[in-house]
């Protein structure tokens, strides 16, 4: 059988409390209540699978989470491939729904669908009084709860993600992340896994804004099958090639199922929902047809990619807005440059060497000023969730030297010459509590600050 | 459930490199080959001081830019054109300028050390033991991530040098840090010892191919134990051994 996952708002709008979400209420309670927590079904050891605070004794599959790197999509389809098993057990266990799968949010879809769903906005279950909901969790951020602060379109669109043509460099930007498997500097996360997943992670704040705890907040799940749907979406271009490296298509990672027995997944074994792993999102094309992928042409000779412009300081992102200059490289061909530009490469912005103790809970939009237009131009966002694991000495493994890299090419209008004139700026687009209050007291710095080592243009 | 994978056609485009870490490749191998040639056909390298330094300097060279590649990579997508070509020297000046300075101090003890007393093989069981275990220790993989780490760097102008030179001797420091364990056998069997140098050279690079890979140290450590057991009970050098047994071969009918 074949699940099909649906827009938890469409099933909001068919019925308050929809069998479907009731359901997944109702089991989370039995994976607090029914399991100990060192059982691999509780809902606790579910969320350490994907992270625990610094410190914490590892049990088996523990803090595992890839992010900022290609694994990101097919870890986490497996993660919650594991977890809809376990949660339909239980579902099946109580009566709820045979077809149940897990719900997602698609918080860019229109409306109000940009506001929590209603069933993670109420502190009691419907029916009889006096039974707390599990879907509600009190510290998120202002505005969250009670729905009176949207999420703006420039964090929840995935616009500039689909539109990014490969999945991992080079050349970059990337859907799915940079590599792993070659050393050198890495930590390089997809257009997807920024915006709308880092963003989306900060904006919602509390549980949600830390990777050790984002686990634990039931909209964490919906969430995430929204960007495993939005995988999906990418996919249904023929032209879009998920890596063929063997590092990436064999790369294996362990799980536990519905009866807590040990499952192993590998990257290849998750690229198809329908064939692999029995589910579809109620947006996929019907009827399901393997798509066949367009070989892409072997580019032997590739022209280098070329640097053109660069800051010379290293920069700080406050909480308030901040524009940086960029000092061009005078010697660039600029003819040279516009002719190829004409052909196949981009100018791709890139936001090197980020930085923080701690993630900020803010989302900076990154514009760019000067282009001869009444606004800047929005080209992406830095939102760092998950940055506090860039300081963490247990392993190698652990991303760093983090860089976003952003497609400008169309706002440059291909002209490498009009970088003469651009400044980056960077500005909050969504301020948590904690920084708005410090903004409103005049602090110095508004929240704790992100290093920016450099800024800089490249054509690739 | 039937797992079938999606049929994805090969791509090579994937595979093939960006063009600036193609001119880095060149610059990094083209110089380790040179120092490989001169420290193996150069037959002036057989005694006195003089000797041992270049022997040193170039045995370095041969072994430890390999090493400098992903950094220099960075360097070199990292700075303008104009200031390219100082960047990147300042930058191999500093890296070898560190290993030089420690391959000539490490000659120097291992050197007394001998007038003193200390024989192989022995010592070589110990200093095999050594780096069996410092492999296996987690502060040898926080030191070989931090090998990885780079550092902004200007594009152009003096903040450029001075930044490239600054990072070569931090990568060195680190790199120093991370392979001491595999470079203490090269010096404990000789300074220049060709086999655990080689040794040591395939080790370093290999364990920074297999980051991702979390037993690679532990295989390191295999290695060095396997080779302090054999010269235990061999009662001999096993590189010279094997050496000696490698060029015996053309002598052979």
């Amino acid at each position: 059988m074949v699940y099909t996952r649906r827009d938890i708002w469409d099933l909001e709008n068919e019925q308050p409390w929809h069998p479907v979400t009731l359901a997944y209420a109702k089991a989370i309670n039995s994976m607090n209540d029914g399991y100990p927590a060192t059982d691999p079904r509780s809902w606790t050891y579910q969320a350490a699978i994907h992270g625990v605070p610094t410190g914490t004794p590892l049990e088996p599959g523990w803090d595992q989470c890839e992010h900022a790197d290609w694994f990101f999509l097919p870890w986490h389809r497996m993660y919650l491939f594991y977890f809809e098993s376990i949660v339909r057990k239980i579902v099946l266990a109580q009566g709820g729904p045979e077809d149940w799968a897990l719900p997602y949010w698609n918080y860019d879809g229109g409306g109000s669908k940009n506001t929590i769903p209603l069933p993670f906005r109420e502190e009691w279950l419907p029916g009889p009084p006096g039974v707390a909901n599990p879907l509600y969790v009190q510290d998120r951020d202002d505005g969250i709860n009670d729905g009176s602060e949207p999420l703006q379109s420039s964090i929840t669109s995935p616009a500039q993600a689909l539109a990014t043509t490969i999945f991992s460099p080079p050349p970059r930007p990337t859907f799915g992340g940079g590599r792993l498997d070659q050393g050198g500097p890495f930590g390089n996360p997809g257009r997807l896994e920024g915006t709308p997943h880092n963003d989306i992670h900060n904006a919602i704040g509390g549980l949600m804004g830390d990777p050790a705890t984002a686990g634990l907040d039931p909209i964490f799940w919906l969430h995430h099958a929204n960007i495993d749907r939005l995988w999906n979406r990418w996919t249904d271009d023929p032209n879009h090639v998920p890596p063929t490296d063997n590092s990436w298509r064999n790369q294996q990672y362990g799980f536990f199922d519905e009866n807590a027995d040990p499952q192993a997944k590998r990257s290849k074994d998750v690229l198809s929902t329908v064939t692999q792993l029995d589910y579809r999102y109620d947006d996929d094309p019907l009827p399901f047809e393997e798509v066949e992928r367009v070989p892409r042409e072997p580019v032997r000779r590739r022209p280098p990619a070329e640097l053109v412009a660069a800051t010379e300081e290293p920069t700080r992102l406050v909480g308030r807005p901040v524009s940086v200059p960029v000092a061009v490289d005078e010697r660039v061909d600029v003819r040279r440059l516009r002719n190829e530009m004409a052909e196949t490469r981009r100018v791709v912005l890139s936001v090197e060497h980020l930085d923080a103790e701690v993630n900020p809970g803010v989302v900076y939009g990154v514009y760019l000023e000067g282009l001869g237009r009444d606004e800047p131009v929005h080209v992406g966002n830095v939102s760092l969730f998950g940055i506090e694991r860039l300081h963490r000495r247990q392993g190698v493994e652990e991303a760093h030297d983090l860089r976003l890299d952003f497609d400008v090419t169309e706002a440059v209008g291909g002209q490498v010459d009009k970088l003469r004139d651009v400044k980056v700026r960077f500005a909050p687009i969504r301020l948590n509590a904690e920084s708005r209050r410090r903004l409103a007291e005049e602090a110095t710095e508004a929240h704790p600050p992100i290093e920016v080592g450099r800024v800089s243009f490249s054509v690739d | 459930m039937t797992a079938t994978p999606a049929a994805v056609p090969g791509s090579a485009f994937l595979r093939v490199p960006v063009g600036l870490p193609r001119l880095a490749d060149r610059i990094v191998i083209g110089a380790t080959v040179l120092a490989w040639i001169v420290l193996l056909w150069d037959d002036r390298l057989s005694g006195g001081a003089a000797d041992s330094v270049i022997r040193v300097t170039f045995g370095t060279a041969a072994m430890m830019l390999p090493l400098a590649l992903p950094a220099t990579r960075h360097v070199i997508a990292s700075t303008f054109r104009s200031s390219r070509a100082l960047s990147v020297t300042a930058f191999l000046a500093a890296f070898v300028g560190v290993w030089v300075t420690v391959g000539l101090a490490a000659t120097i003890v291992f050197g007394l050390l001998e007038r003193t007393g200390f024989t192989p093989p022995n010592v070589l069981v110990g200093a095999l033991l050594i780096a069996a275990g410092w492999q296996a220790l987690p502060w040898k993989r926080v030191s070989l991530r931090d090998c990885h780490l780079t550092v902004p760097l200007a594009p152009r102008g003096w903040r450029s040098s001075f930044g490239c030179l600054k990072f070569g001797g931090i990568v060195a420091a680190r790199c120093v840090a991370s392979c001491c364990g595999l470079m203490l056998p090269m010096f404990v069997a000789g300074s220049g010892h060709l086999f655990f140098g080689l040794l040591a050279m395939a080790g370093a690079v290999g364990e920074r191919r297999l980051l991702v890979l979390r037993r690679e140290s532990w295989l390191l450590s295999g290695v060095a134990l396997g080779l302090a057991v054999l010269t235990t009970t061999s009662g001999a050098d096993p590189g010279s051994a094997l050496v000696g047994w490698f060029c015996a071969i053309p002598q052979r009918p």
